[in-house]
């Protein structure tokens, strides 16, 4: 996958290529936000991490400027504020995901595939994680190269949780998207669907994780 | 110092203007009383020269006749500016002697009662005056009536005399009231102007209290001040304190991490130096973990200051909190819930900095997920009493003795491995809250804290 | 140029011309001044008036105290009426025509001066200081002891018939003004004033109209006596002619002041102004003592009269309301009444 990095801390740019690079991934490094701007005009990349603050051109406006070109590259913001403002850095202002520095190497390694799997499991009829395969097309999943038996309905909450990896879905959510007005699913139902998904996917990566009084996490367990 | 003027001048305008309004009032009433006593004077002597003349009022063959004394005139004359007019007349309006053309009330009837009337005569206001003698005689029985009429100018002298002497010892009992009023302000003012003066003089590193017997009136201001001065010098000390901790901390941790690395530096063999660098990096997490919670805690005490609390329904805050920090843990074995004991459809608002929140409840977990041990169980429970929001995170891990409970919210207080700066936080940010922070033992033996927030009322902030 | 005429009771007018400002080219001011005073006492002072302010004319009309105030209390509304100034020696006749509102009201330059029974609400200025005086023929009385009070006076007339009988003269009241004030404030001031009034009727005492009259029959000796005369005429009349004599008596003197107001209807009030201040001035008093028979009111002043006056009880008459009270029309009546049966007791003469 490629990966831009941009970051002004030299060392730090370093140290994150290196651990990125040993996980297989391409990076590029700039350390100016104006530069990085023009870049990502030009270039495309799978994932972009940034910091916030940078010489020439903010983070803030770097990823301004960029989805209001339409570029949906997924990006993962690095910034040593800790008070975190959803409304400033916030998911809503179209970063995917962020981190905060100091930064663990494999906690941001870890992000840095869930948000490249949700681009390609958007992306692309197949979704890869380990041993389990995922074909949006045919519909069909497998672990180990062994057929898993969905319903459709099945298959629906799939592609939810694939396309939501790390974030808490409810069960209000779950039914209204697997569900039509018409059909006024039972909370009870939403539960037995999960439990059963989670049954088939045993032995596979994809753990969907219950948090009581909350509702659903999917992650991918580590390799 | 502008602003004392302007108290002065506020308090001397308005105690004049009362004044003002007095002296007008006390005015009006003296210019009234002035004319009645100046009437009720010069009145007795029209009365007592028509008594004089009625006095020598007689019967004689040719009719009634009437003698005028000289004294009567000479009695009004002590008017001495005054021009008079009289007229002697009987019941059919015959006149005796006098000006013909004097002035009568309407339907005056003849009466042996004094009646005073004033009307313009001859070119000047006049007060008249008609009174009445029936005369018996043998053969004759008639009304004879003295009409007196005497300018005013001696009236309006004594009224005016009247007038100016009572309006000059008004005008000075107002300039001494207002001289007293200005006394008294200044003497008002005085405990005021000793206070600026105090913290004028003032060192910045004087923190004492402001030295003064205050008046009552003066006496709370000085108490918020000297209260203000305490809290400053309070969050001063505390700035003072936790720089100096968290030099003391980094430096140990990060002294540490550099011994470690040298060592590992120095290690002949591999498998030392990958004992040490193993070390250095649990180390380098430690120092890491620190450094966040020490800026952490320093946020939270200064957004308790500087950021209003916003009023925001309490479950919906709690839940996207927790929702938000649950997936930094999911690669622990750890069973999360959330227990909503609120009644559902009847939202509850509480006044709440969402940041702080965030990162009590983080500490909590972080804290649960550190000294237990897997698999976790990490609990939320929110419930609600009459006005009051309760926030419990229970936890199944060692817990804390009770004796430790105090201690452990101090900050640099770990019993463990930790920074210690975990539960201070939380600390913190129930202070900032102005919430209750109670820690117990919960079921499964581990931590319970418990926060309990007050609701905030339906307008809210 | 200046005229002046007289009108006396009865008499045929003359006028008196001075030319005194003749070739002034100015606009000339005509004043009208109404006066009873003898014409000779106040010319010098007019002259001198005349020659301080040259715009200024003086008409001057002299007439009887009764004549002027009943010519002004009739003219009283009268916008013709040509007085400027009224003069009269009749206080309590000035302080009617005052009470009655004719008079304009102004601040005299030197009120100051004069004394305060002297002037009423700044209308009615007296200018000269007048005693009621006794003159005597000095041949006719030579060896007579002086009487010390009124009522030796009357013991004096009852007691010598022989010398007093035909030959005392006094003011008629019912005609004078003047003659009738002297006589009321007599009363006021003793009440043994019937018994005076009783002797003169019973020597035969005659009256007349003015004091020049009294006193030109004095000097003749066709006078032994005049009661009541005007002090200053008396003194000026004596100067001129040594057979008279003047007289104080010594229990009382009535002395008045000659007043001046300017009335309403004046069309020269700010000229009558002028002359009123000139009357009160220093200056124009000085003039009064020096040059014409009247007295001056300012104290200040030398007169005279100054020698005649001392250790003499001098009943000043205060102008006032109070003088009304004989001008009462029934009073007056009764008092004329009472006064002429007891003068004419004895066939008096009018």
């Amino acid at each position: 996958m490629r990966i831009l990095l941009i970051e002004d801390n030299e060392t730090l740019a370093e140290t994150i290529s290196d651990r990125l690079h040993t996980d297989g991934h391409a990076i590029d490094c700039e350390s100016d936000g104006e530069l990085a701007n023009d870049l990502l005009r030009h270039k495309q990349f799978d994932l972009v991490l940034m910091d916030i603050n940078l010489p020439g051109r903010s983070g803030f406006e770097i990823l301004r400027s960029m989805r209001a070109r339409g570029d949906t590259t997924p990006v993962l913001i690095l910034t040593a504020r800790s008070e975190i403002d959803d409304r400033l850095i916030g998911l809503d202002g179209g970063a995917d995901d962020y981190i905060v520095k100091p930064v663990d190497l494999r906690e941001l390694a870890a992000r840095c595939r869930v948000l490249i799997r949700r681009r390609t499991g958007a992306a692309s009829n197949e979704f890869r994680a380990g041993n389990f395969v995922f074909d949006r097309a045919a519909k069909t999943a497998k672990i180990d190269g062994r057929d898993v038996e969905l319903r459709n309905r099945e298959v629906q909450l799939l592609e939810i949780f694939i396309g939501n990896l790390q974030r808490v879905l409810t069960k209000e959510d779950l039914a209204d998207k697997v569900y039509s007005f018409d059909e006024a699913p039972s909370m009870n139902a939403v539960e037995q669907m999960v439990t059963r998904l989670r049954k088939k996917l045993t032995g596979g990566p994809i753990i969907l994780k219950t948090i009581r009084g909350l509702g659903y996490i999917a992650h991918i367990a580590e390799e | 110092m502008a602003a004392h003027h302007s108290l002065r001048q506020r308090l001397l305008v308005s105690m004049a203007a009362g004044f003002a309004i007095i002296l007008v009032s006390i005015a009006i009433g003296i210019w009234s009383y002035a004319r009645d006593a100046a009437n009720h004077s010069y009145d007795r002597l029209l009365s007592g020269a028509a008594f004089a003349i009625l006095e020598r009022a007689l019967v004689t063959p040719t009719g009634p006749s009437v003698e005028i004394p000289y004294s009567a005139l000479e009695m009004i004359g002590l008017a001495e500016s005054d021009r008079v007019f009289y007229r002697i007349f009987t019941a059919d309006g015959e006149t005796l002697t006098g000006s013909e053309n004097l002035p009568l009330p309407e339907n005056y009837q003849p009466n042996n009662q004094p009646e005073f009337f004033d009307t313009e005569h001859s070119g000047e206001p006049v007060r008249f005056l008609l009174q009445g003698r029936f005369l018996a005689g043998a053969s004759y029985g008639d009304w004879i009536v003295v009409q007196i009429g005497q300018t005013r100018i001696a009236r309006s002298a004594f009224a005016q005399e009247m007038m100016i002497n009572a309006m000059a010892l008004l005008l000075l009992v107002t300039v001494v009231g207002l001289g007293f009023v200005w006394f008294g302000i200044n003497r008002a003012l005085a405990p005021l102007i000793g206070i600026e003066r105090q913290l004028r003089h003032r060192e910045p590193t004087d923190f004492s209290p402001i030295l003064i017997t205050p008046p009552r009136e003066v006496a709370s201001l000085t108490r918020s001040i000297n209260g203000f001065i305490l809290r400053h010098k309070k969050s001063l000390d505390n700035a003072q304190v936790f720089i100096a901790d968290v030099a003391h901390q980094t430096r140990t941790s990060l002294g540490a991490l550099h011994g470690l690395l040298e060592s590992a530096s120095r290690q002949s063999n591999t498998k030392d130096t990958r004992t040490r660098l193993k070390q250095a990096e649990e180390q380098a997490e430690r120092t890491i973990r620190l450094t966040n919670q020490l800026l952490s805690h320093a946020m939270i005490i200064h957004r308790a200051d500087n950021t209003p609390r916003e009023r925001k329904e309490f479950i919906d805050v709690i839940r996207t909190v927790f929702g938000d920090i649950v997936r930094d843990y999911l690669k622990y074995d750890a069973d999360f819930s959330i227990e909503n004991e609120l009644e559902p459809d009847v939202p509850t608002f509480v006044l709440i900095d969402e940041v702080g929140i965030r990162e009590a409840l983080r500490n909590l977990i972080d804290n649960a997920i550190k000294y237990g041990r897997e698999p976790y169980k990490i609990g939320i429970i929110v419930r609600k009493s009459a006005e009051t929001c309760h926030l419990i995170v229970e936890d199944n891990g060692p817990g804390i003795d009770a004796e430790n409970h105090a201690t452990v919210l101090e900050r640099f207080s770990s019993f463990g491995t930790g920074s210690g700066l975990g539960l201070a936080i939380v600390k913190a940010v129930a202070d900032s809250h102005d919430a209750r922070l109670c820690l117990t033992k919960s079921e499964q033996g581990g931590l319970r804290v418990e926060l309990v927030f007050q609701i905030a009322g339906r307008t809210g902030v | 140029m200046s005229r002046f005429s007289r009108i006396g009771w009865g008499a045929v007018p003359w006028f008196f011309v001075l030319l005194a400002s003749s070739g002034h080219a100015n606009v000339q001011v005509k004043l009208h001044v109404w006066s009873a005073t003898d014409t000779s006492a106040v010319e010098p002072f007019i002259e001198s008036f005349e020659a301080s302010y040259p715009s200024i004319d003086v008409v001057y009309r002299e007439f009887n105290t009764s004549e002027l105030f009943q010519v002004v209390m009739y003219n009283i509304d009268n916008p013709k009426m040509e007085a400027d100034v009224v003069i009269s020696p009749a206080m309590d006749l000035q302080v009617k025509l005052v009470n009655e509102g004719l008079a304009y009201r102004f601040d005299a330059e030197n009120a100051d001066a004069i004394p305060n029974w002297a002037q009423w609400r700044n209308e009615l200025y007296g200018f000269s200081f007048e005693p009621a005086a006794l003159v005597y023929n000095k041949k006719a009385l030579a060896g007579v002891k002086a009487p010390v009070s009124h009522t030796d006076l009357s013991n004096l007339v009852r007691d010598n018939p022989e010398m007093f009988s035909g030959k005392i003269g006094t003011y008629n009241i019912r005609q004078s003004g003047i003659g009738y004030f002297f006589a009321t404030q007599d009363a006021i001031q003793n009440n043994q004033t019937s018994r005076l009034t009783e002797s003169f009727g019973r020597a035969g005492a005659r009256l007349y109209c003015c004091s020049s009259e009294i006193l030109d029959r004095v000097a003749t000796g066709e006078l032994v006596l005049g009661y009541n005369v005007i002090g200053s005429y008396a003194i000026a009349a004596a100067e001129q002619n040594p057979g008279i004599g003047v007289y104080f008596l010594r229990d009382y003197t009535i002395t008045m002041s000659r007043t001046a107001f300017i009335p309403n209807t004046s069309q020269a009030k700010h000229q009558a102004k002028m002359f009123i201040d000139f009357l009160l001035s220093r200056e124009g008093q000085q003039v009064l003592a020096d040059e014409s028979a009247l007295i001056p009111i300012n104290q200040d002043v030398e007169t005279v009269l100054t020698p005649h006056l001392e250790n003499i009880p001098v009943f000043r008459v205060k102008l006032g309301i109070g003088l009304l009270g004989f001008q009462d029309e029934l009073k007056k009546n009764s008092f004329l009444d009472d006064w002429e049966s007891s003068i004419l007791w004895s066939g008096g003469q009018k």
